[in-house]
């Protein structure tokens, strides 16, 4: 099963070569070695990780964090005989790491070569795939379909909305949207949080599973996917048909 | 932001601050903060809290209203009315529970021969006849 391992723009710094030096031994004295691609200026995810798929990869590993994970189940998407990898490096947005429960570093190797996997499911936002989540912040129309019907909601106050896939509903120690559970859970929460004089409860937040959400806004709505990329509304999110086969770890959440 | 102990199991929160005009539908539980126009069917059970509003005909396993209901209400199994409700519209339910000061417009029928009729569109109108047709 041949290995790509994608590396991060980040991970050129200097103070990462060591770290790279090593790993790249460990997957080698655990048999999984394989090409290795860099993201740079030039080349974008896309461009090498399909070229790497056209060659006969059919394991990509992202390396790096939450975005560099992101960008690539984007393009794998796509291509339902490849499973994604992941080998968290960087203390940054590395939340998937413990969602997945991938150590980070040369531990992750391990984990690698175990190659216990999930098919988790895919996220949609007009014609790009999310894994995490998506994010917007106003009082847009939301237009709700599942497979008993449809609704609309109306917000009578500035909201967060969040559309998740694979994440965290709220907090760093909220509940966590299970992937496979075929709906992506939308949780909206009243902008103003909880005043002083409030009681708890008038600052509930809706927690609606849909399979198809309509975003529109008569204001200018900036959607954030995933943490990096930006859409603008009017958009769609829908589960995706395709579904993701990651690697993950024992200690996995999800 | 959620109550964990009223949550558990639930599968959809309607919040305060948000208004559902609809078919809202679930296998799982709901819980009704907020308002709602159109209709509510669930195979599970339904909160409806004390503020709030719901202009709908509702189906459910089971029901507690705490709040506003206008529409025609079929419960397959318990139906508790707390004492800040109002409920306008028909009832079927195997089992009804009212607490003291709840407030009940409408027919009701029970007990374990009542029968779950599908939801009506949510005028307000009161059915002229009770529907035997069995719950889905």
């Amino acid at each position: 099963m041949p290995y790509y391992y994608l590396y991060d723009s980040y991970l050129a710094a200097p103070r990462w070569g060591q770290q790279l030096i090593k790993l790249e031994a460990t997957l080698t004295d655990l048999g999984i070695q394989g090409r290795v691609g860099r993201l740079t200026l030039l080349k974008s995810v896309k461009d090498l990780v399909e070229a790497a798929i056209r060659d006969g990869a059919d394991t990509v590993v992202a390396v790096g964090n939450d975005l560099t994970l992101s960008r690539v189940a984007d393009v794998v998407a796509k291509q339902p005989n490849v499973t994604v990898g992941f080998i968290p490096l960087g203390g940054e947005q590395q939340e998937m790491a413990r969602l997945l429960g991938i150590p980070h570093g040369l531990l992750a190797c391990h984990v690698l070569s175990s190659r216990l996997t999930e098919v988790v499911s895919l996220g949609k936002i007009n014609n790009q795939h999310f894994l995490r989540s998506v994010t917007a912040e106003g009082q847009p129309t939301l237009v709700c379909e599942n497979e008993h019907g449809q609704y609309e909601l109306q917000l009578t106050s500035p909201h967060d909305i969040k559309v998740c896939n694979l994440d965290r509903w709220g907090s760093a120690d909220g509940e966590i949207a299970d992937p496979s559970n075929n709906v992506l859970e939308a949780v909206l929460r009243p902008h103003s949080s909880r005043r002083w004089w409030q009681r708890a409860d008038e600052a509930w937040a809706s927690l609606i599973p849909i399979q198809s959400l309509k975003l529109s806004s008569t204001d200018d709505l900036p959607i954030t996917v995933d943490g990096h990329r930006v859409v603008k509304a009017p958009a769609t999110i829908t589960l995706a048909r395709e579904r993701l086969k990651l690697i993950v770890g024992k200690k996995r959440l999800v | 932001m959620f109550k964990n102990e009223s949550r558990q199991g639930t599968e959809t929160i309607i919040g305060p601050s948000v208004h559902v005009e609809g078919d809202l539908s679930s296998q799982g539980d709901i819980m009704v903060a907020g308002s709602v126009t159109g209709t509510i069917t669930t195979t599970g059970s339904l909160t409806v809290g004390e503020g709030a509003s719901i202009t709908a005909n509702v189906q459910a396993a089971n029901a507690f209203i705490a709040g506003k209901l206008k529409g025609n209400l079929a419960v397959t199994e318990r139906l508790e009315l707390a004492p800040t409700s109002h409920v306008s519209g028909d009832v079927v339910t195997k089992v009804l529970v009212v607490a003291d000061g709840a407030k009940l417009d409408g027919r009701c029928q029970m007990g374990s021969a009542a029968v779950v009729t599908p939801a009506a569109k949510a005028s307000g109108k009161r059915a002229t006849q009770p529907v035997a047709e069995p719950a889905a």
